[in-house]
């Protein structure tokens, strides 16, 4: 990276909204660029300042509660959104969705007469990675958007009911994007989406208690075992941690999920 | 309480201290600040639906926060601090050279530099344009990533990072100029 370069990235990285590959190479030249290393310390010490302005907030106590509502009227309810679009939309959805298990359900009972593989022969890498490519072709939005795996892990572990605990997003350029809750084979699955150097890696949870991953290969990392396998141009990367097992998937290397996977400081387990 | 009030206290405790600190940035007055927040509450209670699924943000709070002001400013009933100007207007001055060098300041030890700052950021953050000025507030003093800011001010994440860039550029160069008059003023040599 040239100096013109980290002039132009310089407040894209303070505010951390830089690619991972290129915050890497930002330091890499700050480390040995004394002019752009000092630059950035000029720009650090603006930027503490100016955060100081704001937080010096001649600021209201945050109300108990209880009290929480008593300026408002006694008529400022909640809006009710019995008959909004969003729920005929639903509804439309959820009546979609029956009449596609019905068909689901009678092809699934069709299939094995004639001789074809049923639903059930899917394996589980099978599953996770068409449950990733699905996320990625529909654009579907994530439910929960933060980068903050703490607030993530937390609002998975309440929307699911599983006990899941996320990586921290910040470690080997992986950026968390948000989550959402997801279904795999029948079984409620947690389901967080990455992006490590740019590229999608999704990352999803589901209870361990009868999963069958016979057919991956295990790895050996970390004095864990992991299990990997390549599916329709995707890495799978799968591990077990308390009571759920937890899969990588990308079109990414294997190393590089293992990464993801495989983090030292993974809390929850 | 209500669980729908529980849950939208609940919602807003995080919130609370960059909530204050965004409004007193919208608007000059404390007490203009204050009412502006509980206007915010107001509006945001009056839409939340806690049972519907929908996850709220912050940035949610700041759009609200947003349109209040711009409402207020419109009618004249406050006196407001910024003054969005319209995306016409904004195309010339959203072109930031992001190459171009920094605005040199004066060598200043770090104490000085600190206390020289604290004196006249404010300042500097005043004189700069309106749209440059509100990226700044959203991302500092209402703590939004870029995608955030994108949301309120309803354009694209690009312009969010050209604007910003202009900004930052834009605040060094003002506070480059006061330094150096600050050295020249207080007859000290740097």
């Amino acid at each position: 990276m040239t100096c013109e370069e980290v002039r132009e990235y310089l407040y894209v990285f303070l505010d951390n909204e830089l690619d991972a590959a290129l915050s890497i190479e930002f330091q890499r030249h700050l480390e040995r660029c004394g002019r752009c290393a000092s630059e950035v310390e000029i720009e650090r010490t603006i930027r503490r300042s100016l955060a100081a302005q704001f937080d010096d907030v001649d600021m209201p106590p945050l109300p108990e509660p209880a009290q929480f509502l008593q300026p408002f009227r006694a008529d400022c309810v909640p809006r009710q959104r019995s008959l909004s679009f969003f729920r005929l939309h639903r509804r439309a959805l959820v009546l979609t969705t029956l009449v596609a298990m019905l068909v689901f359900g009678a092809v699934a009972w069709l299939l094995p007469r004639t001789g074809a593989a049923g639903p059930t022969d899917l394996s589980f890498a099978d599953l996770v990675v068409a449950d990733f490519r699905h996320f990625l072709s529909e654009d579907r939005p994530v439910q929960f958007a933060s980068a903050d795996s703490a607030a993530v892990g937390g609002w998975l572990r309440a929307k699911t009911g599983l006990s899941v605990s996320m990586p921290p997003a910040s470690s080997e350029g992986c950026r968390l994007i948000g989550a959402r809750k997801c279904n795999i084979a029948g079984r409620t699955a947690a389901f967080a989406m990455n992006r490590i150097g740019g590229v999608p890696a999704s990352l999803v949870a589901t209870n361990a208690a009868g999963l069958e991953m016979s057919g991956m290969a295990r790895v050996k990392l970390g004095g864990r075992t992991h299990w990997v396998d390549r599916c329709k141009g995707h890495t799978v990367v799968a591990c077990r941690r308390g009571d759920l097992v937890y899969a990588a998937v990308s079109t990414l290397p294997q190393e590089k999920l293992l990464c993801l996977m495989a983090d030292a400081t993974y809390e929850g387990h | 309480m209500s669980p729908p009030a529980e849950a939208f206290a609940e919602f807003l405790g995080p919130h609370w201290m960059r909530l204050h600190a965004t409004a007193r940035q919208y608007v000059t007055r404390p007490e203009d600040a204050h009412d502006l927040v509980q206007e915010v509450l107001l509006r945001a209670w009056r839409n939340f639906a806690p049972t519907d699924e929908r996850v709220y943000h912050r940035a949610w709070l700041l759009v609200i926060m947003r349109n209040v002001a711009m409402e207020w400013r419109r009618t004249a009933q406050r006196r407001i601090h910024f003054a969005p100007a319209g995306d016409a207007e904004l195309t010339d001055i959203a072109s930031a050279d992001p190459g171009a060098p920094f605005s040199a300041l004066p060598a200043m030890d770090e104490r000085r530099f600190r206390e020289f700052l604290d004196d006249r950021i404010a300042a500097a953050l005043d004189g700069l344009e309106a749209p440059f000025r509100e990226v700044l507030i959203l991302s500092v003093a209402g703590g939004l990533r870029y995608r955030e800011i994108a949301e309120v001010l309803d354009c694209p994440v690009g312009t969010v990072m050209s604007r910003m860039a202009r900004a930052r550029r834009e605040l060094r160069r003002r506070l480059a100029e006061y330094a150096w008059d600050h050295l020249r003023d207080k007859r000290v040599r740097p």
